[in-house]
């Protein structure tokens, strides 16, 4: 019995379940629609997918501290136009540009991180009016209007359309991120110091651990990849948009909690699963050809729904931090 | 005499910052713009500020008794949305507007279970149940707004009168309301109970405050008062909105951020959220009147948030302690 309780602990239950949903909605979508279960059409919902992870990505470890990230959307928009200003109105070539909009990304996240990690802010009101000021800071680039110019001309559209023997890159930047994600969060002494700062701040600091530093070095992660993403989706759209990165706030956050659902934790593995789900659903419904919102509502019905599976083994004494992060570091 | 000059003394202390840097500004934007200083200009903003202070009030509460709502755009936006379809069906104006605070107060409850029954942060809660509102209001109107051809005589009158050809409705309205707010805040058992489960958690769940009731009552209050902003926003808009342009959240947060700055120095309070959200009001009208683009707005107002959140986060922390304590130990050392 002892043997058995091993096998099915609480994690192998949950993934299980999580497998047994994914099924189901594989299966209905493939019987719904012919094209579901298509190379080209799984291949089409990777690319999908690789947009919407890696700021599910960063946002991990935001959470692994223990804290809440409000403006990687905005600071993607900041990025994204930062880039598009480069090669549109500057007529950079794409690299250095790209390079340019990472920049953004990082300075916000170090901002971030220090009001938060250094000056001990409230996180949430922090990062949003951090975020808003990025946001304002985005629309002085071109008043506040799409930049299109030298984009299908300065090759800038390879940066999302491009393939390596037929891997689309957005497909590669996704597995390629996600594993140095995984070595670094799962696999390195480095990586656990984020679970022990989001588990015990004071114990983490008593233990030698640079707190400061982990936070700091989540919400630059966070920012920085959130503007990547971005970047890839305004080259795939040939435009520099404004309010284009504004779309991976809810995805993002539902992706790692349907990933904090299945691990009891935030996980590389249980974002990517959770990433996963909700693209694999939101591909479905565009092949349905469902309405937009629908998208929206998927999204939100994934959020609502892995945050009442994951209490619905509820334990005492889980007000203050995520249930997750008080395991995390117990193990 | 002592009296007043205690008064004046009250005045500068730092309790008021907020409505000093509203009087600079109302002077600056009044030396630049003639129209902005003409009275009827000035009630305007008074007037439009109410829309957004009857967003938010309920937004003070939650901040203030340390959880976070970022659902009640979307919740005002569904509120629009579900009022102008039932008024297009040919369904009364009354019954129209109490099934849209119904159905609003619906998501709010679900924002307080999803808080109190399955303890998750009040941020993510909110984020799903924004997103599950906005997506209602989207198949509503199938994606696009519904507009209103006929506007109830009374519900204008409300959203537009002039008592006496001068006072704007909305205006005296807001404001008994947010006395009525006050008075709850400041003089009964839930105001106190409020900011002790700000202050202190732990000990508030101790001392038996009955939490679950006040975040239910508070979630379910925030909802029904973002859904009534949602129904002015429609008969002002005249239309019924999915999706409102998108600053509704940043004014809403800023002037509750704001208003933490006055009176009760770190704490958000109605009274503070009333000035903060005519503050945001005046900074809109004056900027479109000096023909300034909004998205400077959106930079001053980033700013001003984290300006507001730094002040209120030292306030109460070691950087005052440490000032007060330094304060203290000196005439000891002589």
């Amino acid at each position: 019995m002892a043997k058995f309780n091993k096998i099915f602990t609480r994690e192998v239950i949950s993934l299980v379940l999580f497998f047994f949903i994914l099924g189901i909605v594989l299966a209905v979508f493939s019987i719904l629609s012919p094209r579901f279960m298509t190379v080209d059409n799984m291949l089409r919902a990777l690319k999908h997918l690789s947009l919407t992870s890696l700021a599910a990505l960063g946002l991990t470890f935001v959470i692994a501290v223990g804290h809440a990230d409000m403006s990687f959307h905005f600071v993607s928009c900041f990025s994204a136009m930062t880039m598009s200003y480069f090669i549109g109105i500057l007529e950079w070539s794409p690299v250095p540009s790209i390079l340019m909009g990472l920049l953004g990304g990082l300075v916000f996240g170090l901002i971030n991180g220090f009001a938060v990690g250094k000056f001990k802010l409230p996180d949430m009101v922090a990062t949003i009016g951090i975020g808003t000021f990025a946001w304002g800071l985005a629309y002085l680039y071109n008043k506040g209007n799409y930049i299109y110019q030298n984009f299908l001309t300065s090759g800038i559209i390879n940066f999302s359309d491009g393939n390596w023997q037929g891997i689309p890159y957005p497909v590669i930047y996704l597995f390629v991120l996600y594993f140095f994600a995984y070595i670094i969060l799962h696999r390195t002494k480095y990586g656990r110091g984020f679970y022990a700062v989001g588990g015990n701040r004071i114990a983490a600091k008593f233990s030698g651990i640079k707190v400061q530093h982990y936070i700091i070095a989540a919400f630059v992660l966070s920012n920085v990849l959130a503007s990547f993403t971005n970047m890839v989706l305004t080259a795939a759209q040939g435009n520099g948009n404004v309010k284009g990165g504004l779309i991976l706030l809810m995805p993002a956050y539902s992706a790692v909690f349907v990933g904090v659902s299945v691990f009891k934790k935030p996980t590389i593995i249980g974002t990517f699963i959770g990433a996963f789900l909700i693209s694999i659903m939101q591909n479905g419904f565009t092949l349905l050809s469902a309405p937009f919102y629908i998208m929206d509502l998927v999204v939100g019905l994934t959020l609502v729904l892995s945050i009442i599976i994951s209490r619905l083994e509820v334990r005492k004494n889980l007000n203050k931090t995520v249930i997750a992060i008080q395991d995390g570091i117990t193990d | 005499m002592k009296r007043i000059l205690s008064w004046i003394r009250k005045l500068f202390s730092p309790e008021y910052i907020l409505l000093w840097m509203l009087l600079i500004m109302v002077a600056f934007f009044s030396i630049k713009s003639p129209t902005f200083r003409s009275t009827a200009n000035l009630l305007e903003v008074l007037r439009s500020s109410g829309i957004n202070a009857i967003l938010v009030l309920g937004l003070t509460w939650i901040v203030a008794s340390g959880e976070f709502d970022v659902a009640f755009p979307d919740i005002a936006a569904l509120s629009s949305m579900v009022l102008v379809y039932l008024v297009t069906r040919g369904i009364a104006w009354g019954y129209s507007i109490l099934i849209a605070i119904l159905v609003c107060c619906l998501f709010g409850l679900l924002s307080g279970v999803l808080v109190n029954v399955f303890k998750f942060r009040a941020l993510i809660a909110t984020i799903g149940v924004s997103v599950l509102s906005k997506s209602t209001a989207y198949i509503i109107g199938r994606g696009s707004p519904i507009y209103l051809i006929n506007i109830n005589k009374t519900v204008e009158r409300i959203m537009f009168g002039r008592i006496a050809n001068l006072i704007p409705i909305l205006a005296v309205i807001v404001l008994i309301l947010y006395l009525a707010a006050n008075f709850l805040q400041n003089q009964t058992k839930l105001g106190q109970y409020l900011y002790a489960l700000g202050e202190n958690r732990e000990a508030s769940y101790e001392a038996g405050i009955p939490k679950k009731m006040i975040f239910y009552s508070f979630f379910v209050l925030s909802a029904a008062l973002a859904a009534g902003g949602g129904v002015l926003l429609a008969t002002s808009f005249s239309a019924g909105q999915p999706n409102f342009a998108g600053t509704l959240f940043i004014d809403g947060l800023t002037a509750v951020f704001l208003g933490a700055l006055m009176i009760k120095p770190g704490k958000p309070n109605v009274i503070g959220t009333y000035f903060g959200a005519i503050f945001i009001m005046v900074l809109g009208n004056g900027l479109t009147l000096l023909n300034i683009p909004f998205y400077y707005g959106l930079i001053i107002k980033g700013f001003l948030m984290i300006l507001g959140v730094t002040v209120v986060a030292f306030s109460g922390t070691e950087f005052f302690e440490k000032r007060r304590a330094k304060r203290a130990e000196e005439p000891a050392h002589q």
